[in-house]
């Protein structure tokens, strides 16, 4: 079908009410606008010149956004793509504009606290079909309830989030109260943890809520918890008697406990419950899914990094599961949405756009760039699986029936010890040698892995660092059977010219999706900046080498916004490493060797202590 | 047997009715071609407010269909603009159903029907083809069944809005006067 009133973005004029009203516009001549963008809560601005779109305002990056505006002949409106600058509302205040339009005006006038009328101007973002515009209310609702969230999370939080997250958690609460569920599909690295953090926290007081994720990820929503909201209580359940649960509790579990122990969670009505990495969930039949469908709750939330929209029977569960009255029939789904697209129907992409829009936010990081520091940290903390646990337990006794001994011997032992236990925390297999299956043992491998898989799917090259040769093959031979992928190398037994011949494959367009780098090797001089994403798989001791590292994609010509992730094993040494990061990064002039003579240094008790597992249930 | 590519929606069932009504005793054998135009693409359809325009092409000929929709009731429209919160509108068969429990049945009424063909019938197969064509645009997006009744236009402009009362996501784009772009409409 061509002709219809469903036009696709930019192409087709809509007839204004044939009201015949010219009336001569008072800006038609020149002018800045200001058009508020919901879901990013940023202002887009832009300028109006001679009947037509001119060049975004010089204040920034120019970025590309679909709005309505008029004809030239100001007789219709249209969807266009505008080059704007995105500003931040703190921003808009001051923002230095020349000849600011009506909407300007309006908006500030807003952020000062009036509630002037907005012109469409001020409202102008288009739905995903191209045929209706945000209203007047709507932004303004909008824009006042997200302020008004922004105070409130000042004083609930003890992080300061971003415009749009503060967004994301004003979206998480309207669309709850609307619809009973919510898809929060940000991109990884825009902080959908510290989001729903905010809103878990908001709903503390009227019940108890129940949050299940993969179960390497269970202590780093405890460890995030505690840090941005130490008004929560955070429990976590591996099965068992439930601990006790009132008013303030959230209960931290994983997926395979709830597939087994689900019944044990039935009985109570939950606040909210919330599913992070929801892909988990894909497939409705499976018993993991029947769990969760069968949680009693308020309010269900779904966090997913994964871009949905091409996995169209994933997103019907994700829907299904947190607004089954709204996609209920899976038939009707599949017949109008996924059928049409597999087809290829441009027309089809947008109507699901639309049919989602509802209950599914779903942010790009360059969408919100202006908001985002150049580089992202995301410090992760992964648990330990029993297999690791029990490695773990059994080498350090060992070390203590042993001793240390002294002098250099000690140092020497000392070393040798937190090299196993660290590869522990890498992999078991490097140390019992039983290298056959290698998903399900490492807490920190199984995260690693969904973080690139997600990247993978993202079109996003990664970047995966690591101190040990032998951690470096086993990630290259696990990356080639998960995904098929053939990451090279980087090392430093390898010769000259095949170090450039990596670097220079890794920089084509086509090149390798992941590559894994010796941190040593690695961690210098190398310009990588086709990767925009860096995962640093083990810590080190001085936090400058990771930085140079990382470094290697955030430099001149990274044009995206960078992201760094580290994995700290919970419990473990490495989390006495990632703490000597706080208060190292200050001096630059610490060398490697000395954190471990330090260490030496202690008495057996004291250094004992350090390594032990910190068992925190 | 009725076919089931058409009208798998209860909004798009309403458009099939017309061509298969329940009054109809016996088979009519002008249906299956009718839905194999509708299916290859033959019917092109556009809306002018709540007139369906559509050039359907037999053969080498062409014809043109015009049907004229009835404004849906302002009843009906309140009915489910209430249900609908004000949210963007997500037409699910429960909503249709809730809508016509409450009384209020959203099933279009047409107002008159013309087709171009010097065939004398009142039903001839060009018409019939249009009403599967709609069914089948109606079960991709349900919102044209309430656009071609005057839907939009009723609840975004009209003296009682019946959206008023809570914040409407979306406004049609030909329900906004350019005049009103830069300087905000008292």
């Amino acid at each position: 079908m061509t002709a219809s009133t469903l036009p696709k973005t930019g192409q087709q004029l809509i007839p204004a009410d044939a009201k015949g009203t010219r009336q001569k516009l008072p800006e038609a001549r020149s002018a800045g606008q200001a058009t508020y963008l919901p879901d990013r809560h940023m202002f887009a601005l832009w300028t109006w010149s001679g009947g037509a779109v001119g060049a975004a305002p010089p204040v920034g990056d120019v970025e590309t956004v679909p709005l309505v505006v008029p004809t030239p002949d100001l007789g219709r409106l249209r969807v266009a793509d505008v080059d704007c600058v995105l500003v931040e509302p703190d921003r808009l205040v001051a923002v230095p504009l020349d000849s600011p339009g009506r909407s300007v005006d309006a908006w500030r006038s807003w952020i000062a606290g009036g509630e002037p009328a907005l012109p469409i101007a001020a409202h102008a973002v288009p739905d995903a079909t191209g045929v209706a515009v945000t209203t007047a209310e709507h932004a303004s609702g909008v824009f006042r309830r997200t302020t008004s969230v922004g105070a409130e999370m000042r004083t609930a939080l003890t992080a300061e989030l971003r415009p749009y997250q503060v967004r994301g958690v004003s979206w998480l609460r309207e669309t709850i109260e609307t619809h009973g569920g919510a898809v929060l599909a940000d991109e990884m690295g825009l902080g959908k943890t510290l989001q729903t953090i905010g809103c878990v926290a908001g709903r503390a007081e009227k019940g108890p809520q129940l949050l299940v994720c993969p179960t390497s990820l269970v202590g780093n929503w405890a460890h995030e918890i505690a840090r941005f909201a130490p008004g929560l209580r955070a429990a976590i359940w591996r099965g068992g008697p439930l601990p006790e649960v009132g008013n303030g509790t959230v209960v931290l579990t994983g997926y395979p406990t709830l597939r087994m122990h689900g019944p044990a969670l039935a009985g109570i009505r939950w606040r909210t419950a919330v599913f992070d990495e929801a892909q988990a969930l894909k497939n409705p039949r499976t018993q993991v899914s029947k769990a969760a469908r069968t949680i009693a709750a308020g309010a269900r939330i779904a966090l997913t990094g994964t871009p949905v929209e091409n996995h169209l029977d994933e997103l019907w569960a994700l829907l299904n599961l947190v607004a089954p009255h709204l996609f209920g029939n899976r038939a009707q789904f599949r017949r109008r949405f996924v059928r049409p697209i597999s087809d290829g129907s441009p027309a089809a992409s947008a109507r699901l756009r639309g049919a989602i829009e509802p209950i599914v936010l779903m942010r790009k990081k360059s969408q919100v760039a202006g908001s985002l520091p150049p580089k992202i940290h995301a410090d992760l903390r992964c648990d330990l699986t029993e297999e690791q646990e029990r490695l773990y337990d059994r080498l350090l006794e060992q070390v203590i029936d042993d001793g240390f001994g002294s002098g250099t011997e000690r140092q020497t032992k000392v070393l040798a010890v937190l090299t196993s236990l660290k590869q522990v925390c890498n992999h078991p297999g490097l140390i019992t040698d039983d290298l056959g299956e290698l998903s399900g043992r490492s807490g920190k491998l199984d995260l690693c892995t969904d973080i690139v898989a997600s990247n993978l799917e993202n079109d996003a090259p990664t970047l995966v660092f690591t101190q040990y040769r032998q951690t470096g093959e086993l990630l290259v031979r696990h990356f080639a059977e998960r995904f098929g992928v053939n990451a090279p190398f980087f090392h430093g037994g390898l010769n000259q010219e095949r170090r450039a011949d990596i670097v220079r494959r890794f920089q084509s367009d086509d090149g390798p999706k992941v590559l894994v780098l010796s941190l040593k090797a690695g961690g210098t001089g190398l310009t990588l900046t086709r990767a925009a994403d860096v995962i640093h798989f083990d810590r080190w001791w001085n936090p400058a080498v990771e930085a140079q590292a990382s470094d290697r994609v955030h430099r001149i010509g990274q044009t995206r916004t960078v992201t760094v992730t580290t994995l700290t094993t919970g419990t473990t040494v490495e989390e006495h490493i990632a703490a000597m990061h706080d208060h190292k990064s200050a001096l630059s002039d610490i060398t490697d060797t000395s954190s471990v003579a330090e260490l030496t240094r202690l008495d057996d008790d004291r250094l004992i202590e350090v390594l032990r597992r910190k068992r925190v249930d | 047997m009725a076919d089931h590519d058409y009208g798998y929606t209860t909004w798009g069932k309403d458009w099939v009715r017309f061509a298969e009504s329940l009054r109809q005793t016996r088979p009519d054998p002008q249906l299956p071609s009718a839905r194999r135009m509708a299916r290859d693409g033959k019917v092109q359809i556009t809306f002018d407010d709540r007139t369906v325009r559509a050039v359907v092409q037999r053969g080498r000929g062409t014809s043109v269909v015009t049907i004229e929709v009835a404004p849906m009731s302002a009843e009906a429209t309140a009915e489910i603009s209430r249900r609908l919160s004000g949210i963007q509108p997500l037409l699910t068969d429960d909503l249709y159903r809730a809508v016509a429990d409450a009384g209020h049945p959203p099933a279009p009424v047409l107002d008159s029907v013309d087709c171009s063909c010097p065939a004398g019938t009142p039903r001839c197969v060009h018409e019939l083809a249009v009403y599967y064509d709609m069914a089948r645009r109606i079960d991709d997006d349900p919102r044209i069944a309430l656009d071609v009744q005057g839907f939009f236009h009723a609840s975004a402009g009209g003296g009682q809005a019946p959206a008023e009362a809570t914040a409407q996501r979306w406004i049609a784009l030909n329900s906004l006067d350019p005049a009103a772009y830069f300087t905000a409409a008292e």
